[in-house]
Protein backbone atom coordinates (compact mmCIF):
# COMPACT_ATOMS: atom_id res chain seq x y z
CA UNK A 1 0.00 0.00 0.00
CA UNK A 2 1.87 3.29 -0.81
CA UNK A 3 1.35 5.27 2.22
CA UNK A 4 0.86 8.99 2.48
CA UNK A 5 2.10 10.31 5.51
CA UNK A 6 2.03 14.02 6.71
CA UNK A 7 -0.61 16.58 7.83
CA UNK A 8 -3.69 16.72 5.69
CA UNK A 9 -5.40 20.06 5.23
CA UNK A 10 -9.33 20.01 4.05
CA UNK A 11 -9.37 23.62 2.01
CA UNK A 12 -12.15 22.72 -0.16
CA UNK A 13 -14.66 20.59 -0.15
CA UNK A 14 -17.55 20.28 -2.78
CA UNK A 15 -20.64 18.29 -3.03
CA UNK A 16 -21.39 16.00 -6.23
CA UNK A 17 -23.69 13.02 -6.76
CA UNK A 18 -24.19 10.19 -9.01
CA UNK A 19 -20.73 8.59 -8.48
CA UNK A 20 -21.52 5.28 -9.16
CA UNK A 21 -23.27 2.79 -6.50
CA UNK A 22 -22.85 6.25 -3.99
CA UNK A 23 -25.70 8.36 -3.96
CA UNK A 24 -23.67 11.53 -3.05
CA UNK A 25 -20.18 12.53 -1.90
CA UNK A 26 -17.30 15.42 -1.17
CA UNK A 27 -14.25 15.97 -3.35
CA UNK A 28 -11.37 17.84 -1.25
CA UNK A 29 -7.93 19.08 -1.87
CA UNK A 30 -5.43 17.20 0.84
CA UNK A 31 -1.80 18.77 1.59
CA UNK A 32 1.08 15.88 1.81
CA UNK A 33 4.47 16.64 2.25
CA UNK A 34 3.87 20.24 0.88
CA UNK A 35 2.31 18.94 -2.45
CA UNK A 36 -1.67 19.31 -2.96
CA UNK A 37 -3.66 15.70 -3.69
CA UNK A 38 -6.81 15.65 -5.00
CA UNK A 39 -8.92 12.92 -2.80
CA UNK A 40 -12.21 12.19 -1.80
CA UNK A 41 -14.97 11.10 1.23
CA UNK A 42 -18.05 10.44 0.51
CA UNK A 43 -21.72 9.23 1.36
CA UNK A 44 -23.84 7.54 2.15
CA UNK A 45 -23.24 8.32 5.51
CA UNK A 46 -21.77 11.64 5.31
CA UNK A 47 -18.18 11.02 6.21
CA UNK A 48 -18.17 7.54 7.23
CA UNK A 49 -16.65 6.06 4.07
CA UNK A 50 -14.13 6.32 2.29
CA UNK A 51 -12.67 5.04 -1.04
CA UNK A 52 -9.32 3.19 -1.59
CA UNK A 53 -8.38 6.17 -3.16
CA UNK A 54 -8.31 8.48 -0.07
CA UNK A 55 -4.78 6.34 1.31
CA UNK A 56 -4.14 4.86 -2.38
CA UNK A 57 -4.17 7.89 -4.72
CA UNK A 58 -3.54 6.22 -8.17
CA UNK A 59 -3.97 2.64 -7.73
CA UNK A 60 -7.37 2.47 -9.38
CA UNK A 61 -9.92 2.51 -7.00
CA UNK A 62 -11.51 5.74 -8.98
CA UNK A 63 -11.47 4.16 -12.12
CA UNK A 64 -13.33 7.43 -13.89
CA UNK A 65 -13.59 10.98 -12.56
CA UNK A 66 -14.31 13.76 -14.35
CA UNK A 67 -15.40 17.64 -13.52
CA UNK A 68 -17.72 19.94 -15.38
CA UNK A 69 -17.52 22.73 -13.11
CA UNK A 70 -16.58 23.93 -9.60
CA UNK A 71 -19.40 21.73 -7.54
CA UNK A 72 -20.28 18.96 -9.92
CA UNK A 73 -18.44 15.31 -11.08
CA UNK A 74 -18.87 12.00 -12.74
CA UNK A 75 -17.35 9.42 -11.07
CA UNK A 76 -16.67 5.57 -10.97
CA UNK A 77 -15.70 3.83 -8.23
CA UNK A 78 -14.77 0.30 -6.29
CA UNK A 79 -15.62 -0.52 -3.12
CA UNK A 80 -15.67 2.08 -0.47
CA UNK A 81 -13.64 1.85 3.10
CA UNK A 82 -15.33 2.27 6.20
CA UNK A 83 -13.82 4.95 8.96
CA UNK A 84 -14.76 5.34 12.73
CA UNK A 85 -15.13 8.89 14.10
CA UNK A 86 -14.00 10.42 11.40
CA UNK A 87 -15.55 13.66 11.51
CA UNK A 88 -12.74 16.60 11.37
CA UNK A 89 -11.70 18.56 8.67
CA UNK A 90 -8.55 19.10 9.76
CA UNK A 91 -6.20 15.88 11.08
CA UNK A 92 -2.97 15.43 12.81
CA UNK A 93 -0.32 12.16 12.30
CA UNK A 94 -2.32 10.44 14.87
CA UNK A 95 -5.68 10.38 13.95
CA UNK A 96 -4.21 9.67 10.05
CA UNK A 97 -2.72 6.43 11.74
CA UNK A 98 -5.51 5.76 13.33
CA UNK A 99 -7.83 6.12 10.44
CA UNK A 100 -5.12 3.72 8.54
CA UNK A 101 -5.14 0.91 10.97
CA UNK A 102 -9.24 0.86 11.05
CA UNK A 103 -9.61 1.24 7.57
CA UNK A 104 -11.15 -2.00 6.55
CA UNK A 105 -13.79 -2.93 3.52
CA UNK A 106 -17.26 -2.90 4.85
CA UNK A 107 -19.56 -4.50 2.15
CA UNK A 108 -23.30 -2.80 2.54
CA UNK A 109 -26.32 -4.22 1.27
CA UNK A 110 -28.42 -1.43 0.11
CA UNK A 111 -30.60 -1.76 2.93
CA UNK A 112 -28.11 -0.73 5.50
CA UNK A 113 -26.98 2.13 2.90
CA UNK A 114 -30.11 3.78 3.06
CA UNK A 115 -30.15 3.58 6.28
CA UNK A 116 -27.18 5.04 6.87
CA UNK A 117 -27.97 7.50 4.53
CA UNK A 118 -31.30 8.39 6.51
CA UNK A 119 -29.20 9.13 9.60
CA UNK A 120 -26.66 10.95 8.11
CA UNK A 121 -29.29 13.60 5.93
CA UNK A 122 -29.32 16.47 7.87
CA UNK A 123 -24.93 15.76 8.78
CA UNK A 124 -24.34 15.98 4.67
CA UNK A 125 -26.70 18.64 4.70
CA UNK A 126 -25.32 20.88 6.42
CA UNK A 127 -21.95 20.21 5.46
CA UNK A 128 -23.37 20.52 2.10
CA UNK A 129 -24.59 24.51 2.99
CA UNK A 130 -21.18 25.42 4.94
CA UNK A 131 -19.51 23.66 1.58
CA UNK A 132 -21.21 26.28 -0.57
CA UNK A 133 -20.63 29.17 1.95
CA UNK A 134 -16.86 29.11 2.21
CA UNK A 135 -17.07 28.42 -1.60
CA UNK A 136 -18.38 31.39 -2.29
CA UNK A 137 -16.43 33.76 0.53
CA UNK A 138 -13.53 32.50 -0.69
CA UNK A 139 -13.78 33.37 -3.79
CA UNK A 140 -15.68 36.62 -2.96
CA UNK A 141 -12.78 37.64 -0.48
CA UNK A 142 -10.04 36.20 -2.11
CA UNK A 143 -9.33 33.60 0.96
CA UNK A 144 -9.11 36.78 3.11
CA UNK A 145 -6.80 38.97 1.11
CA UNK A 146 -9.59 41.37 -0.89
CA UNK A 147 -9.27 44.86 -0.31
CA UNK A 148 -11.00 46.27 -3.80
CA UNK A 149 -14.97 46.39 -2.28
CA UNK A 150 -15.68 49.36 -5.37
CA UNK A 151 -19.58 48.51 -5.81
CA UNK A 152 -19.10 45.50 -3.50
CA UNK A 153 -22.48 45.46 -1.71
CA UNK A 154 -24.18 48.42 -3.92
CA UNK A 155 -27.87 48.12 -3.11
CA UNK A 156 -27.91 45.97 -0.55
CA UNK A 157 -30.55 44.65 1.70
CA UNK A 158 -32.82 46.86 -0.47
CA UNK A 159 -34.36 43.54 -2.15
CA UNK A 160 -33.10 44.13 -5.44
CA UNK A 161 -29.61 42.41 -5.21
CA UNK A 162 -29.03 38.94 -3.05
CA UNK A 163 -27.24 40.98 -0.10
CA UNK A 164 -29.66 40.26 2.94
CA UNK A 165 -27.98 40.98 6.12
CA UNK A 166 -27.35 37.48 8.14
CA UNK A 167 -28.93 35.38 4.73
CA UNK A 168 -26.42 36.22 2.17
CA UNK A 169 -24.65 38.73 3.42
CA UNK A 170 -22.29 36.87 6.26
CA UNK A 171 -18.70 37.71 5.17
CA UNK A 172 -16.08 34.78 6.47
CA UNK A 173 -13.07 37.16 6.67
CA UNK A 174 -12.89 40.36 7.71
CA UNK A 175 -13.60 43.18 5.57
CA UNK A 176 -10.73 45.98 5.58
CA UNK A 177 -11.29 47.80 2.05
CA UNK A 178 -8.41 50.00 0.51
CA UNK A 179 -10.81 51.37 -1.70
CA UNK A 180 -14.68 51.67 -0.83
CA UNK A 181 -15.79 53.16 -4.29
CA UNK A 182 -20.00 52.82 -4.38
CA UNK A 183 -19.20 49.91 -1.57
CA UNK A 184 -22.32 50.50 0.30
CA UNK A 185 -24.42 52.83 -2.14
CA UNK A 186 -28.37 52.83 -1.73
CA UNK A 187 -27.26 49.89 1.12
CA UNK A 188 -30.22 49.17 4.02
CA UNK A 189 -27.96 46.99 5.92
CA UNK A 190 -28.15 47.54 9.72
CA UNK A 191 -25.88 49.19 11.67
CA UNK A 192 -24.31 46.35 12.74
CA UNK A 193 -23.20 45.25 9.42
CA UNK A 194 -21.05 48.73 8.90
CA UNK A 195 -19.41 48.06 12.27
CA UNK A 196 -17.98 45.27 11.36
CA UNK A 197 -15.69 47.13 8.66
CA UNK A 198 -11.95 47.97 9.09
CA UNK A 199 -11.38 51.55 7.38
CA UNK A 200 -8.64 52.13 8.80
CA UNK A 201 -6.53 51.91 5.36
CA UNK A 202 -9.10 52.78 3.19
CA UNK A 203 -7.99 55.79 0.82
CA UNK A 204 -10.89 55.88 -1.54
CA UNK A 205 -14.61 57.14 -0.08
CA UNK A 206 -15.97 58.16 -3.09
CA UNK A 207 -19.97 57.98 -2.87
CA UNK A 208 -19.11 54.67 -0.20
CA UNK A 209 -22.93 55.48 1.68
CA UNK A 210 -24.41 57.69 -1.37
CA UNK A 211 -28.13 56.70 -1.15
CA UNK A 212 -28.08 55.05 1.55
CA UNK A 213 -31.44 54.37 2.85
CA UNK A 214 -30.32 54.02 6.43
CA UNK A 215 -30.63 56.54 10.07
CA UNK A 216 -27.40 55.66 11.84
CA UNK A 217 -24.01 54.83 10.99
CA UNK A 218 -21.25 53.45 13.13
CA UNK A 219 -18.12 55.11 13.51
CA UNK A 220 -16.06 55.70 10.30
CA UNK A 221 -12.27 55.90 9.62
CA UNK A 222 -11.06 58.63 6.97
CA UNK A 223 -7.68 58.86 8.47
CA UNK A 224 -6.22 57.63 5.12
CA UNK A 225 -8.69 58.59 3.03
CA UNK A 226 -7.57 60.88 -0.51
CA UNK A 227 -10.89 60.90 -1.55
CA UNK A 228 -14.31 61.34 -0.07
CA UNK A 229 -16.68 62.81 -2.73
CA UNK A 230 -19.82 61.51 -1.84
CA UNK A 231 -19.41 59.48 0.56
CA UNK A 232 -22.50 60.38 2.48
CA UNK A 233 -24.22 61.95 -0.39
CA UNK A 234 -28.13 62.31 -0.67
CA UNK A 235 -28.44 60.14 2.62
CA UNK A 236 -31.83 61.95 3.43
CA UNK A 237 -32.53 59.76 6.16
CA UNK A 238 -29.58 59.89 7.90
CA UNK A 239 -29.89 61.33 11.61
CA UNK A 240 -26.41 60.06 13.30
CA UNK A 241 -23.27 59.33 12.54
CA UNK A 242 -21.40 57.86 16.27
CA UNK A 243 -17.85 59.17 14.97
CA UNK A 244 -15.64 60.51 11.89
CA UNK A 245 -12.29 59.96 12.46
CA UNK A 246 -10.21 62.27 10.84
CA UNK A 247 -6.89 63.60 10.16
CA UNK A 248 -5.22 66.43 9.05
CA UNK A 249 -4.55 65.02 5.40
CA UNK A 250 -8.63 63.63 5.55
CA UNK A 251 -10.15 65.71 2.38
CA UNK A 252 -13.78 67.25 2.31
CA UNK A 253 -15.91 66.79 -0.90
CA UNK A 254 -19.46 66.81 -1.41
CA UNK A 255 -19.49 65.10 2.09
CA UNK A 256 -22.87 66.05 3.27
CA UNK A 257 -24.84 66.68 -0.01
CA UNK A 258 -28.78 66.67 0.96
CA UNK A 259 -28.05 65.22 4.31
CA UNK A 260 -30.97 66.60 5.44
CA UNK A 261 -31.85 64.69 8.16
CA UNK A 262 -28.03 64.81 9.84
CA UNK A 263 -28.61 66.14 13.49
CA UNK A 264 -25.61 64.40 15.39
CA UNK A 265 -22.18 64.19 14.11
CA UNK A 266 -18.71 63.81 16.32
CA UNK A 267 -15.15 64.53 14.80
CA UNK A 268 -12.43 62.58 16.90
CA UNK A 269 -8.64 64.00 15.27
CA UNK A 270 -7.93 67.05 13.22
CA UNK A 271 -9.60 69.10 10.10
CA UNK A 272 -6.95 70.16 8.40
CA UNK A 273 -8.77 70.38 4.87
CA UNK A 274 -11.37 72.99 2.92
CA UNK A 275 -13.99 71.46 1.81
CA UNK A 276 -16.71 70.54 4.92
CA UNK A 277 -19.89 71.58 3.69
CA UNK A 278 -23.22 71.55 6.08
CA UNK A 279 -25.60 73.54 4.70
CA UNK A 280 -27.83 70.80 3.88
CA UNK A 281 -27.42 69.79 7.30
CA UNK A 282 -29.94 72.27 8.87
CA UNK A 283 -30.82 69.80 11.90
CA UNK A 284 -27.04 69.76 12.99
CA UNK A 285 -27.17 69.56 16.89
CA UNK A 286 -25.05 72.46 18.90
CA UNK A 287 -22.59 69.43 20.31
CA UNK A 288 -22.49 68.19 16.61
CA UNK A 289 -21.20 72.22 15.81
CA UNK A 290 -19.25 72.33 18.40
CA UNK A 291 -17.54 69.12 17.50
CA UNK A 292 -16.55 70.45 14.39
CA UNK A 293 -15.45 73.63 15.70
CA UNK A 294 -13.19 72.18 18.19
CA UNK A 295 -11.65 69.71 15.80
CA UNK A 296 -10.55 72.54 13.34
CA UNK A 297 -6.89 72.90 13.00
CA UNK A 298 -5.00 75.87 14.53
CA UNK A 299 -3.79 77.47 11.46
CA UNK A 300 -4.01 81.19 13.13
CA UNK A 301 -0.09 81.38 12.46
CA UNK A 302 -0.39 80.00 8.69
CA UNK A 303 -1.21 83.03 5.96
CA UNK A 304 -0.67 81.14 2.97
CA UNK A 305 -4.05 79.88 2.59
CA UNK A 306 -7.59 80.80 3.32
CA UNK A 307 -9.40 77.95 5.36
CA UNK A 308 -13.09 77.61 5.30
CA UNK A 309 -15.65 75.56 6.47
CA UNK A 310 -19.22 76.00 5.84
CA UNK A 311 -21.83 75.71 8.37
CA UNK A 312 -24.78 77.17 6.74
CA UNK A 313 -26.89 80.32 8.21
CA UNK A 314 -29.36 77.67 10.16
CA UNK A 315 -26.10 75.99 11.66
CA UNK A 316 -24.30 79.26 12.46
CA UNK A 317 -27.37 80.94 14.20
CA UNK A 318 -27.24 77.99 16.76
CA UNK A 319 -23.81 79.68 17.83
CA UNK A 320 -22.47 82.33 20.32
CA UNK A 321 -20.28 84.44 18.87
CA UNK A 322 -17.44 83.36 21.18
CA UNK A 323 -18.08 80.07 20.12
CA UNK A 324 -17.82 81.43 16.37
CA UNK A 325 -14.76 83.05 17.29
CA UNK A 326 -13.40 80.19 18.29
CA UNK A 327 -13.24 78.95 14.72
CA UNK A 328 -12.20 82.12 13.31
CA UNK A 329 -9.75 82.66 16.07
CA UNK A 330 -7.92 79.05 14.57
CA UNK A 331 -7.56 81.02 11.29
CA UNK A 332 -11.37 78.96 9.35
CA UNK A 333 -13.30 81.46 8.01
CA UNK A 334 -17.15 80.54 8.56
CA UNK A 335 -19.99 80.51 5.76
CA UNK B 1 -4.07 86.59 17.94
CA UNK B 2 -7.29 88.98 17.09
CA UNK B 3 -10.49 88.14 19.19
CA UNK B 4 -13.06 90.72 17.08
CA UNK B 5 -15.11 88.75 14.92
CA UNK B 6 -15.32 90.22 11.81
CA UNK B 7 -18.31 89.76 9.39
CA UNK B 8 -19.11 90.59 5.76
CA UNK B 9 -22.53 90.16 4.31
CA UNK B 10 -23.59 90.03 0.88
CA UNK B 11 -25.98 92.83 -0.40
CA UNK B 12 -29.93 91.70 -1.01
CA UNK B 13 -30.00 89.19 -4.14
CA UNK B 14 -26.22 88.74 -3.94
CA UNK B 15 -23.97 85.89 -2.81
CA UNK B 16 -20.36 86.15 -1.33
CA UNK B 17 -17.78 83.82 -2.94
CA UNK B 18 -14.10 82.84 -2.36
CA UNK B 19 -14.38 80.91 -5.22
CA UNK B 20 -14.43 77.95 -3.33
CA UNK B 21 -17.44 78.65 -0.83
CA UNK B 22 -20.81 80.50 -1.44
CA UNK B 23 -22.45 82.31 1.68
CA UNK B 24 -24.90 85.38 2.40
CA UNK B 25 -22.52 85.79 5.72
CA UNK B 26 -19.03 85.55 6.67
CA UNK B 27 -16.96 85.29 9.41
CA UNK B 28 -13.93 85.71 8.80
CA UNK B 29 -10.97 83.81 10.22
CA UNK B 30 -8.01 85.95 11.67
CA UNK B 31 -5.99 85.94 8.54
CA UNK B 32 -8.93 86.56 6.08
CA UNK B 33 -9.44 89.81 4.59
CA UNK B 34 -12.47 91.13 3.18
CA UNK B 35 -10.71 91.50 -0.25
CA UNK B 36 -10.64 87.41 -0.57
CA UNK B 37 -14.57 87.93 -1.37
CA UNK B 38 -16.74 88.98 -3.76
CA UNK B 39 -20.32 89.33 -4.92
CA UNK B 40 -22.34 87.26 -7.53
CA UNK B 41 -26.24 87.25 -8.27
CA UNK B 42 -28.02 84.61 -6.88
CA UNK B 43 -28.86 83.78 -10.47
CA UNK B 44 -25.25 82.83 -11.01
CA UNK B 45 -25.13 81.37 -7.37
CA UNK B 46 -27.96 78.78 -7.99
CA UNK B 47 -26.38 78.09 -11.69
CA UNK B 48 -22.74 77.74 -9.72
CA UNK B 49 -24.51 75.20 -7.35
CA UNK B 50 -25.63 72.99 -10.40
CA UNK B 51 -22.86 72.32 -12.09
CA UNK B 52 -21.30 71.38 -8.83
CA UNK B 53 -23.84 68.89 -8.29
CA UNK B 54 -23.68 67.76 -12.06
CA UNK B 55 -20.14 67.03 -11.38
CA UNK B 56 -20.44 65.44 -8.04
CA UNK B 57 -22.69 63.41 -9.53
CA UNK B 58 -20.58 61.96 -12.33
CA UNK B 59 -19.28 58.02 -11.93
CA UNK B 60 -15.98 57.55 -12.82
Amino acid sequence: MATIKGKWKWNKILDFYGCGLILSHYACNFESNGEEYFGFYFSPCHIEYIPQAFVEWGDNNITACESNNLTEYTCTMKEGYRLIDFDEQEIDDDLYNFIIANAEVVPQTIAEKLQVIAENEQRVFDAGKKSEYDAFWDRFQSNGTKVWYDNAFSEAGNGYTCWEYGVTYKPKYPIQPISAMNMYQITRLPYEAIAEVDFSKCTDFYGTFQYGVITHLPSIDLRAATRTSNIFGYMNRLEIIDELKVAETTPFQNCFNSCTNLKEIRFTGTIGQNGLNFTSCTLLSHDSLMSIINALKNYSQDTSETWTVTLGADNLAKLTDDEKKMATNKGWSLV
Amino acid sequence: MSTELRTISASDGMVLTNGEVYGKTVYLGVNDKPENWYEITDAEYRERMAELEAESLKMI
